[in-house]
């Protein structure tokens, strides 16, 4: 006589044959290489509206102008306020895998390099460090799918490789199976949560799936201490963008 | 200091409307200023400074793209001290550049950075340094030609500078007294104005100098060369005889030193430091160290390390190494010192400073400081000089001179 399931035990079973029924991905890897696979622009340019908020609640807002061509290169410039504009940011991926990352300050007429230990640093006193500026590269992680939510939402974990140089010990990524943008980023340092990223306004520009809000929270205590809003506007792609851009010349200028 | 005049108001408001109106056709202009009081204490109780300043810059680019055809810029400061009474109206940096492909062409009055260390820069020759407050010694603007060549991981820039600028001397509070030996049986009864040598304005001492870059990803490596005078005089002084017996004046004389410069810098990151260093070689018209008027052969050399201790300060720490060749039949002299500088930003709005220079003789300066945002574009300062070490050290003959400063600025 066949033996029979009791019912709580059947839900779960039923659940997951529901949940692997309809989800796409089955390992974080599919998952990645499907991330990876999604057309990206050749290249961006777009402004940006950064306010920072302190554990105050007072807010002080910046706007700058960024363009990037691939995952290779970047340029962040400041044009406002008056007291930061000028200033900038260029980090370059060189073919060996390894990154040089230059800031100029206008007050000094100085371009100044940063070392893989200073991404954690702030990115001119935001909740963003250098290294959420610029990401690091996927193939500098590995990953593990722990869960997949409604949705589906897949639940990664990322962690990175000693050879990364990142200052966290592991990330916690949220990726919708629809539009597979990371939307909810839980960054652990010390193997404490240390901050959270909400992506959203997911829209679409000439075809591709650009997120135009991204806002840092850095925790203290479990708690929201203080939190950053990036958004973005008049986003460009695909758009010629000269190689000269990404220059120490051009981060001067 | 110089002291405002109609004629230079004049002068200055009718470049100010040319440069508005006359580039008119710019497709790009833009005015932007900051407005900045100080005010300083001394441990001695004095008022070293309350300034009030206003700086307006107009800046615009004719021509489109990421590389317009050309750019220009002007700043105009006016200030009023009210510790000692100045009044300015300056003109600051005042330039435009083309730019033709690869090549950019800048001329005017300007400032430009060469170097690679931090705080001090001994390749960095082309702007004279207000010593007005020494231990900030922000550099001069001055008439100057500068090009800049690009070219894959190689850049190339010369800069020539028509006309010599001297430093702008410190003031009475920062100059060491100065006892002359005098001949027997002489009485010194006065000190006249310092008779001052400058190069005249003529093809002769025209300045000029080169400086090229290799960039190596994670490293770059400069060598600069330059042709010119040192923008610091050379003291000395002669005994003039007054008319009646026994009575003489001291005659103070500054020389501007001819020299030839060849440095040598680089930047670059091993792990998770940034490396940087720096050395320059001065040569000077008196390789026997026989003229008393003319300094000696001269090398400083800087090498240092920043490091971003984590969830601490950003941490720079250099040493620093002084050689000065000797007079004739003298023995050369030679200076350590080490320089520490932190900042570390705790929240958005604050950011704390420390500077700290300390000389091998015991003495030093000590520079905490903080700033604060108060809102977009204003922020208050206040930072202190601390001086130490016994009489006659480096740093220890201006301890009546340890300060603090208070600022506060509006940037729009």
């Amino acid at each position: 006589m066949m033996r029979k399931l009791s019912s709580p035990l059947l839900v779960v079973i039923l659940a997951l044959v529901s949940v692997a029924a309809a989800q796409k991905y089955s390992t974080a890897d599919e998952l990645m290489d499907a991330i990876d696979a999604r057309p990206e622009p050749k290249t961006t340019e777009a402004t940006l509206t950064m306010t920072i908020t302190t554990a105050g609640g007072q807010t002080l807002t910046r706007t700058l102008q960024m363009w990037g061509s691939g995952d290779d290169k970047r340029l962040i410039k400041f044009t406002a306020p008056a007291d930061i504009a000028g200033s900038g940011f260029l980090t370059i991926t060189q073919p060996d895998g390894s990154e040089e990352k230059l800031v100029y300050l206008p007050a000094l007429d100085r371009v100044r390099r940063i070392a893989g230990g200073q991404q954690g640093d702030a990115f001119f006193g935001s909740d963003f460090s250098y290294e959420d500026i610029t990401g690091i590269d996927p193939d500098d992680y590995t990953h593990k799918l722990l869960e997949v939510k409604d949705g589906p939402t897949y639940v990664v974990e990322a962690v990175p490789t000693p050879e990364s140089g990142s200052v966290y010990d592991r990330l916690v990524i949220e990726v919708p199976e629809e539009t597979l943008v990371p939307t909810h980023v839980e960054y652990y340092r010390d193997g404490a949560l240390a901050k959270v990223l909400t992506v959203s306004g997911l829209t679409e520009v000439d075809g591709y799936t650009i997120a135009t809000t991204r806002r840092m929270e850095t925790m203290a205590d479990g708690k929201v201490s203080t939190f950053t809003v990036i958004t973005q506007t008049d986003v460009k792609l695909d758009q010629d963008l000269p190689d000269e851009l990404f220059t120490e010349r051009f981060l001067r200028r | 200091m110089r002291t405002l005049t109609f004629r230079h108001a004049t002068r200055l408001t009718i470049l100010l409307a040319s440069l508005t109106l006359g580039l008119g056709f710019a497709q790009k202009v833009d005015l932007s200023g900051r407005a900045e009081a100080t005010f300083g204490v001394a441990v001695d109780g004095t008022l070293p400074v309350a300034t009030a300043d206003l700086y307006l810059t107009l800046q615009g680019e004719v021509g489109s793209g990421y590389f317009p055809d050309a750019a220009y810029k002007a700043t105009v400061v006016a200030g009023y001290d009210a510790a000692t009474g100045d009044t300015r109206l300056e003109l600051d940096e005042a330039y435009a550049t083309v730019y033709l492909g690869q090549l950019e062409l800048t001329a005017g009055k300007l400032r430009r950075f060469w170097g690679s260390t931090d705080g001090v820069n001994p390749v960095d020759v082309l702007n004279p340094r207000d010593l007005t407050f020494p231990p900030d010694s922000e550099k001069l603007a001055v008439p100057m030609l500068h090009g800049s060549v690009y070219a894959d991981d190689v850049s190339v820039e010369f800069a020539v500078v028509p006309v010599f600028t001297p430093a702008r001397l410190p003031g009475a509070a920062w100059r060491p007294a100065v006892t002359p030996q005098l001949p027997p049986g002489m009485t010194l009864v006065g000190v006249l104005p310092p008779e001052d040598n400058r190069p005249a304005a003529e093809l002769g001492n025209v300045q000029f100098g080169a400086r090229g870059t290799l960039d190596l990803g994670q490293f770059d490596v400069s060598a600069t060369y330059f042709h010119g005078f040192r923008s610091q005089p050379t003291q000395s002084a002669r005994i003039e005889p007054t008319g009646t017996p026994g009575q003489v004046r001291l005659q103070p004389v500054l020389d501007y030193d001819r020299m030839d410069l060849l440095g040598i810098d680089f930047s670059g990151t091993v792990g998770d430091v940034v490396l940087r260093g720096e050395a320059a070689y001065q040569i000077t018209g008196d390789p026997d160290g026989t003229d008393p008027t003319v300094g000696n052969h001269s090398l400083q050399a800087v090498l240092g390390g920043e490091y971003l201790i984590p969830g601490g300060p950003r941490t720079v720490v250099q040493a620093i190494f002084d050689y000065t060749a000797p007079d004739a039949g003298q023995d050369p002299k030679t200076d350590y010192k080490a320089m520490v500088a932190m900042t570390y930003q705790p929240d958005a709005r604050t950011q704390l400073d420390l500077g700290w220079i300390q000389s091998l003789d015991g003495s030093g300066l000590v520079m905490p400081g903080v700033s604060y945002s108060f809102a977009d574009g204003v922020k208050g300062e206040a930072k202190a000089y601390v001086f130490y070490g016994g009489d006659g050290s480096e740093f220890g003959d201006w301890r009546d001179n340890s300060q603090l400063r208070v600022s506060l600025a509006y940037s729009f």
